[in-house]
């Protein structure tokens, strides 16, 4: 695994990447900024822009503060929030104003939020069954493909339960193996071990690893651990947001 | 220091506000209206059928707009799944139509029964289950397409 640290491209991101930048990019985004309005003034993210490239087999590590944007940022990548400025490409289409749905027609893309996503009335087996009726499986392949992702997680067993009886880290792992199931070539985490205690987190980290090294799948993950970065095999260190007051004059980080 | 008092916390609380309490007012309206003009015939159109309409357009914009944390945990994984606003916007569309055509089956059945179901009163029961289907899904779809909703996503 190799490691490589920020060395300050601009001043609020750095990239460095160890593959990928030849190929066409599964995502590219090129200066992107957010910024939000207040009475005061203007809170903006990534002053200077973030761009990154991710291609395939890529598994990427966005590191920062809370608050700083890292969640944000998947929310962009994800088309769920638009940019202020820059550009966001999906294999090389310019989708900055393109839905969700969209962006994956055009890379079967998975994403695992922060905040578990599954659907409570449902139980586990039929939340991935769900997600892959979506993605326009056929039925006849959703089952195989349900036991295999739980499989892969270790969650044979709950198949039958209810999201809401399952602990954190074994609604992380739903999470994980409804993005898995899908077999998505761009898989976005945010935070994924965000509400685990670390022996969840050993968990977790390994199984992402095993998804990009054995399935090859791109991750863009966002985290404040370094620990968790280590995983990575590219980092993007983002740096703090500034605020910007009604006189134009910069208040701080 | 100094000790809360419970006065200015009530009447904080007593003046309706938010989307909610609008739509549980006009149902009131509407009843209250329907209790004193509902058998008032204006330009030849009875007053009864436009607020039976009204009603339903209120009662299902009310149903939609209770944002409870099942349901946004509901409509969260839905578009984590790859759902579309079209798909979300349909479910709600057919959630309104189906709690309007079963709150009005009694009706409907008597209705069809004294007047036949090629009736007027058929075109006005048809009208409010689709008011109520429409009503039940603008409030989802704004609020789906809102920036407060993606926040969720962030935990």
């Amino acid at each position: 695994m190799l490691f490589l640290s920020s060395s300050g491209l601009g001043p609020w991101t750095s990239w460095r990447t160890t593959r990928g930048s030849k190929m066409t990019s599964l995502l590219e985004t090129v200066t992107v900024t957010i910024d939000y309005p207040y009475s005061e003034g203007v809170l903006k993210l990534y002053d200077e822009g973030v761009s990154m490239k991710i291609g395939k087999g890529d598994f990427t590590a966005v590191l920062g503060g809370s608050g700083w944007g890292k969640s944000t940022l998947v929310n962009l990548v994800l088309g769920l929030e638009k940019p202020s400025a820059g550009a966001v490409y999906f294999n090389g289409e310019d989708v900055t104003r393109r839905s969700f749905v969209k962006r994956c027609s055009l890379v079967r893309t998975a994403a695992v939020f922060q905040r578990p996503t599954a659907i409570p009335q449902l139980t586990v087996a039929q939340n991935l069954s769900v997600a892959l009726s979506f993605a326009s499986v056929p039925r006849k392949e959703r089952d195989e493909r349900v036991r295999e992702s739980l499989g892969f997680f270790g969650l044979e067993m709950l198949s039958r339960s209810y999201p809401d009886a399952l602990s954190a880290g074994q609604r992380r792992r739903v999470d994980l193996a409804r993005a898995l199931a899908v077999r998505p070539d761009f898989l976005v985490v945010d935070e994924p071990t965000g509400d685990l205690d670390s022996s969840a987190s050993n968990l977790v980290m390994p199984l992402l690893r095993g998804l990009n090294h054995d399935h090859g799948m791109a991750i863009l993950m966002t985290t404040a651990l370094p620990r968790c970065a280590a995983v990575a095999k590219s980092l993007l260190h983002l740096k703090p947001p500034v605020f910007v007051s009604s006189e134009n004059r910069m208040v701080g980080h | 220091m100094e000790k809360p008092g419970w006065v200015p916390i009530v009447i904080s609380g007593v003046l309706p506000r938010g989307v909610p309490d609008l739509f549980a007012m006009v149902i009131v309206l509407a009843a209250s209206l329907n209790a004193s003009l509902g058998s008032t015939v204006l330009a030849g159109l009875g007053i009864g059928p436009a607020l039976l309409v009204l009603s339903v357009m209120a009662s299902c914009a009310l149903a939609a707009s209770s944002n409870s944390a099942r349901r946004l945990r509901e409509e969260l994984a839905l578009f984590a799944y790859g759902s579309s606003t079209r798909m979300v916007g349909l479910r709600g569309f057919l959630r309104g139509v189906a709690c309007v055509f079963l709150a009005l089956l009694f009706y409907i059945a008597l209705e069809a029964r004294t007047l036949g179901l090629f009736s007027g009163s058929m075109i006005i029961i048809c009208l409010a289950i689709v008011v109520g289907g429409v009503s039940y899904a603008l409030p989802i779809l704004f609020r789906t397409r809102s920036l407060d909703f993606v926040e969720n996503y962030k935990g």
